[in-house]
């Protein structure tokens, strides 16, 4: 549809001089008198919403009086969360309105600046992941925000990098195991176990190997059957060489790991079963498992974590995770609701 | 606007009588109503009056491209009167609703439809089923959001803003990206608004956000990955990503109850909607779409902002690197 336009003549109100503004000017001075004319009614300035915009991004406008700035986003720190291997992790928040909660991970030694790079670049593919389950599994693992180096506050020039807060996640395997010293209830341990082998499952059909499988990188839904994997520092394409180990966890790596450094898709699966094994009180070292939990599930955490049942085509961890839900209800009846209680 | 009662025995009988309609039924336009056309909009009011000393502006901007229709054929068969029931159990005194209906300024027919503040069933029905389902869009990845967002911060005026310092809600729904910046032309084109320069659409969330508190909400976890990061960019927690389109209702309205602090709790809101009769399955549905937002606004009975202290055991361990 073709719209016809109205030729107008815009005469000065002031000394009626012809004024010849630009097509889309809102205002124009008259060269004969001075006069600053409104041309229209309908004008809209947008000199209005690029001030909003400069006090939407001042921290100050939204009563922040803290901010670390990273890159040209601005960040309100909150409390220390935890000190990982390479940083220190801190709750935070967005400093602006909307805000957004996050997780702020800060490098401590620069020395790990490529497995902190690392580690983002695995996140970001892991989240562009087409395997099958994406929508619902990508959604399970530390999502990428932001990263840069810090401009402001008392870490400035280290590097950091801002993951989506894991809503409602907030105790690793390692705070479960201190809670727990002598072993969390066997029958919370199936839906564990199930839900670190579907995150694994869609780890390994996108193409990596977790390769730290370990209990500071396993975090537990309050008061629900969710299980979060974390420390994707160490994640690698299958069968690409590990660039990096935790001594303090060596007990939890297959010895074929460390001994040819290449990883394979059942390493994790290991891993995930020495992890079930340390929660239940077992020594993962030794694969022992204590008396009181059934037998059928002791045997099968024993088998997985000396390498049985992790061989063979197709998805191994979705196999065994069904084979974990089996020997569940063979053990404990249907499933049920067991959330982890945390004294 | 914005005169007149709520009735919500008035408001089930009109979307019950039309429960199992067919939405072309229901949603009768063909082309933009004339009295929804945004074309030389000038203001859309939220007043206070005699009836509703406190009234509070919700916007209900429904994206109605393709595959996004089901949500206002839900509001309009089924769910609207549940929004309204639950706001009235939380003692939200005076709500009046706008619906405005988005396109693709791009390729559509009807980009942008408007709709008016309103405070009885009647009126908010007869805007939202005066809606256009045009159901095209783009197929470009974008709609005009960024559209809809201008005309809320450009042409409406609110008193639970202008007296009280409240701001308004709105609620958008969509599946979609915006595009990245409002070209003057299609203001001019579509509303007759004489912008000097185009927009990003930062600047534009930016001066919404004075008025009004914004929300995307995602109808489902698939269509998470097409846009939920860049929401979340530009309004961070405000993201709601929903398990079905047909929990609309129920999560905004939860999370204005949230953001008003009218319940305590998720639990305390979860409460409300069981009493409203929703089902175990339903329930979790929902709760677990508003609980970021519940826990942002430390409303969940957890840690918020508080976190948990750092565990000393793994203080000063570092990784080994293999060289």
């Amino acid at each position: 549809m073709i719209k016809k336009t109205t030729e107008r003549v815009v005469k000065c109100p002031q000394c009626l001089a012809p004024l010849s503004p630009k097509h889309f000017a809102a205002s124009i001075v008259c060269d004969y008198c001075g006069t600053a004319v409104q041309l229209d009614p309908t004008a809209v300035h947008a000199e209005r919403f690029q001030r909003a915009l400069k006090e939407w991004n001042d921290p100050g406008t939204h009563g922040y009086e803290t901010w670390w700035s990273l890159e040209k986003s601005h960040w309100a720190p909150g409390p220390l969360l935890a000190r990982g291997d390479m940083t220190d992790v801190y709750a935070a928040e967005r400093a602006r309105t909307p805000t957004e909660r996050v997780v702020m991970k800060v490098l401590r030694d620069p020395a790990h600046l490529p497995l902190f790079e690392h580690e983002w670049q695995v996140l970001r593919d892991l989240q562009a992941s087409e395997a099958n389950g994406a929508p619902t599994f990508a959604a399970l693992l530390p999502r990428p925000v932001t990263r840069g180096v810090l401009r402001s506050g008392p870490f400035v020039d280290h590097s950091a990098m801002v993951l989506r807060w894991p809503s409602g996640f907030l105790h690793t395997f390692e705070d479960v195991r201190r809670a727990y010293p002598s072993g969390v209830p066997a029958q919370t341990t199936v839906w564990m176990w199930r839900r670190i082998l579907e995150s694994l499952s869609f780890i390994h059909r996108s193409g990596y190997v977790h390769g730290a499988v370990l209990p500071p990188h396993l975090l537990i839904q309050q008061g629900e059957h969710g299980l979060r994997l974390l420390g994707f520092s160490c994640a690698e394409r299958i069968g690409l060489p590990l660039r990096a180990f935790h001594p303090y966890y060596q007990s939890f790596y297959p010895g074929g790991v460390l001994a040819t450094r290449r990883l394979q898709v059942e390493d994790d699966l290991r891993m995930s079963a020495l992890c079930i094994i340390s929660l239940l009180g077992g020594d993962p070292e030794r694969g022992t498992v204590p008396g009181s939990v059934p037998a059928p599930l002791a045997l099968l955490l024993r088998q997985v974590g000396v390498g049985e049942h992790v061989h063979g085509n197709g998805d191994m961890a979705w196999t065994l995770r069904e084979r974990v839900g089996e020997v569940g209800t063979a053990v404990f009846g249907p499933p049920s609701f067991q959330p982890l209680v945390m004294p | 606007m914005g005169y007149g009662n709520y009735s919500s025995q008035a408001h089930e009988a009109i979307v019950q009588k039309r429960a199992t309609e067919p939405a072309r039924e229901v949603f009768q336009q063909t082309g933009c109503h004339p009295l929804m056309n945004p074309k030389g909009l000038r203001l859309r009011e939220s007043r206070d009056s005699e009836e509703h000393p406190n009234s509070l502006g919700i916007v209900f901007a429904l994206d109605v491209t393709g595959s996004m229709g089901s949500i206002p054929k839900a509001m309009a068969t089924k769910m609207l009167p549940k929004f309204m029931k639950i706001l009235t159990d939380c003692h939200v005194k005076d709500p009046q609703l706008l619906f405005m209906a988005v396109g693709d300024a791009t390729s559509d027919e009807a980009p942008l439809q408007m709709g008016q503040f309103e405070s009885t069933a009647q009126l908010m029905d007869q805007w939202l089923t005066w809606s256009y389902l045009e159901g095209h869009g783009g197929g470009n990845g974008h709609e005009s959001y960024e559209l809809a967002l201008y005309t809320l911060a450009q042409h409406t005026e609110m008193d639970c803003w202008e007296k009280r310092k409240k701001k308004g809600y709105v609620f958008m729904t969509g599946d979609e990206l915006p595009f990245p910046s409002l070209s003057k032309h299609v203001v001019e084109g579509i509303i007759g608004d004489r912008l000097d320069q185009d927009l990003t659409v930062e600047e534009i969330v930016a001066e919404l956000q004075k008025t009004f508190v914004p929300f995307f909400v995602i109808p489902d976890q698939k269509r998470r990955a097409n846009c939920e990061e860049r929401w979340r960019e530009l309004l961070g927690d405000h993201v709601l990503c929903m398990n079905n389109a047909q929990d609309i209702c129920y999560v905004s309205a939860g999370a204005v109850c949230l953001y008003e602090g009218l319940v305590p709790d998720i639990d305390a809101l979860g409460r409300v909607f069981k009493d409203m009769g929703l089902e175990y399955g339903d329930l979790s549905s929902v709760l677990r779409a508003l609980t970021p937002l519940a826990e942002a606004l430390g409303r969940t009975g957890g840690p918020a902002m508080r976190g948990t202290k750092a565990s000393e055991s793994v203080v000063g361990r570092i990784v080994q690197l293999f060289k």
